[in-house]
């Protein structure tokens, strides 16, 4: 197999172009570097691509940052469980999964009523696709490992969303939201989450809960005081809980 | 908005510092661990990993290098260590890799499954220093900036890549 980069020995490399781009070489150091991406097309090029890149960064860093102390602050999860065996699924992903989850929204758009919950409270709900397959959840709902899960979420009123579960090894872990993504629902009835999530391996029930609050939600002092203590809830919010159990796909 | 650490060189990142890094950098931690998985959800995780481990703990970076180079150390790590999971490459590989290759670039997708085969077969410092020279481009300078070792290291870890593989070496610049 064959390995090249495709450019000539002159030209930059990435990593010479991120640190100019960030104002991190020193001056003569960045002056050779300019100097060659103005007489050279194929670096200006790239240079050119970076910025673009930079520039459609979501301007909501701070938000991002503050997510991401949020997970810093969080104890490590075990070190057993392997790190793919929850997944995010984001929207730019490969065309067999595209499908899928296209699948999973043109259902939630069209739900069966759940009589089971008491109208006009905020209340969690979702969608598995298994297969081809897509069918509204229930409690009880048995899912498998590698199904894709989408939640849905009715709410009276614009809230700060946290979704959590508890599995049958009484591991704590985060469903909504997304690392680095914000917490915000607005008040609708199943208005469908933005991405759907692939189930694990670890087989037995699993407890969902859905903390609709007044303010973001500390996830990490959350899952701690899950851990301790299952069935408490923040102040200023209000829970719906389900269950599913997680069958072996054989 | 944190200062750049290079005006510092004291080794020691605040706040500040790992904020003004993600706003400048996670934009190319994403670019490169996108490039080296094929997949840009499994891309995102790894730029959530590195800052999230350096803010858990800043004394990572020493300030021996630029953060730049601390930042794709870290990156080239995490996006091997991903690699060479082998339920995860073949998640990557069948699941995510495949699919999206195939409709965004066709006739490089041999090649980048290829590769990524080959990543996760490389003992890890040749693993590292193979992405550093074919995925990054790198020159033996740079690469021996972020790896700690001379640069006539760096062109006999290359020659053992290039043993192992079958590449062609990249010819020494700078």
């Amino acid at each position: 197999m064959m390995m090249t980069t495709g450019r000539s020995l002159e030209c930059l490399s990435d990593l010479r172009i991120d640190r100019m781009l960030a104002g991190d070489l020193d001056v003569d150091a960045d002056g050779r570097a300019r100097e060659h991406v103005a007489g050279c097309s194929a670096c200006a090029a790239r240079v050119a691509a970076f910025e673009a890149a930079r520039a459609a960064v979501p301007p909501d860093v701070e938000r991002e940052l503050e997510a991401l102390r949020r997970l810093a602050a969080a104890p490590a999860a075990p070190a057993a469980r392997p790190t793919w065996r929850r997944r995010w699924l984001w929207p730019p992903l490969g065309v067999a999964l595209a499908v899928g989850v296209a699948g999973l929204v043109v259902a939630v758009r069209s739900p069966a009523p759940d009589s089971t919950r008491i109208k006009g409270a905020a209340r969690l709900g979702f969608f598995v696709k298994h297969g081809d397959a897509v069918r509204r959840g229930v409690a009880g709902e048995q899912v498998k490992p590698g199904d894709l899960v989408r939640f849905v979420v009715s709410t009276p009123r614009a809230a700060h969303l946290a979704i959590v579960s508890l599995d049958a090894r009484a591991a704590a872990s985060v469903y909504f939201p997304p690392p680095g993504a914000a917490d915000g629902v607005a008040a609708g009835t199943d208005v469908e989450l933005p991405r759907a999530t692939l189930l694990d391996d670890i087989l037995g029930p699993e407890t969902v809960a859905a903390f609709f609050c007044e303010r973001s939600v500390d996830l990490g002092a959350l899952l701690g005081a899950l851990r301790a203590r299952p069935d408490s809830t923040p102040p200023g919010c209000t829970v719906d809980r389900l269950d599913w159990v997680k069958v072996s796909a054989r | 908005m944190g200062a750049n650490p290079r005006e510092r060189r004291d080794g020691a990142l605040g706040r500040d510092d790992i904020e003004w890094a993600y706003r400048e950098y996670h934009h190319s931690v994403l670019r490169r661990a996108t490039q080296m998985l094929g997949s840009e959800p499994s891309a995102r995780e790894v730029v959530q990993e590195v800052f999230v481990s350096l803010i858990r703990d800043p004394a990572q970076f020493r300030g021996a290098s630029s953060l730049a180079t601390w930042l794709y150390s870290a990156t080239t790590h995490l996006c091997l260590h991903r690699i060479r999971d082998h339920h995860n490459r073949a998640r990557l590989l069948a699941e995510h890799v495949a699919p999206t290759q195939a409709r965004a670039a066709p006739a490089r997708v041999e090649d980048q499954a290829a590769a990524r085969q080959l990543l996760a077969r490389l003992p890890e410092k040749l693993a590292r220093v193979a992405v550093y020279a074919y995925f990054d481009g790198l020159t033996h300078d740079e690469i021996a900036d972020i790896l700690g070792c001379s640069r006539r290291n760096v062109g006999k870890l290359l020659a053992r890549v290039a043993e192992l593989s079958g590449a062609a070496e990249p010819e020494a610049a700078e």
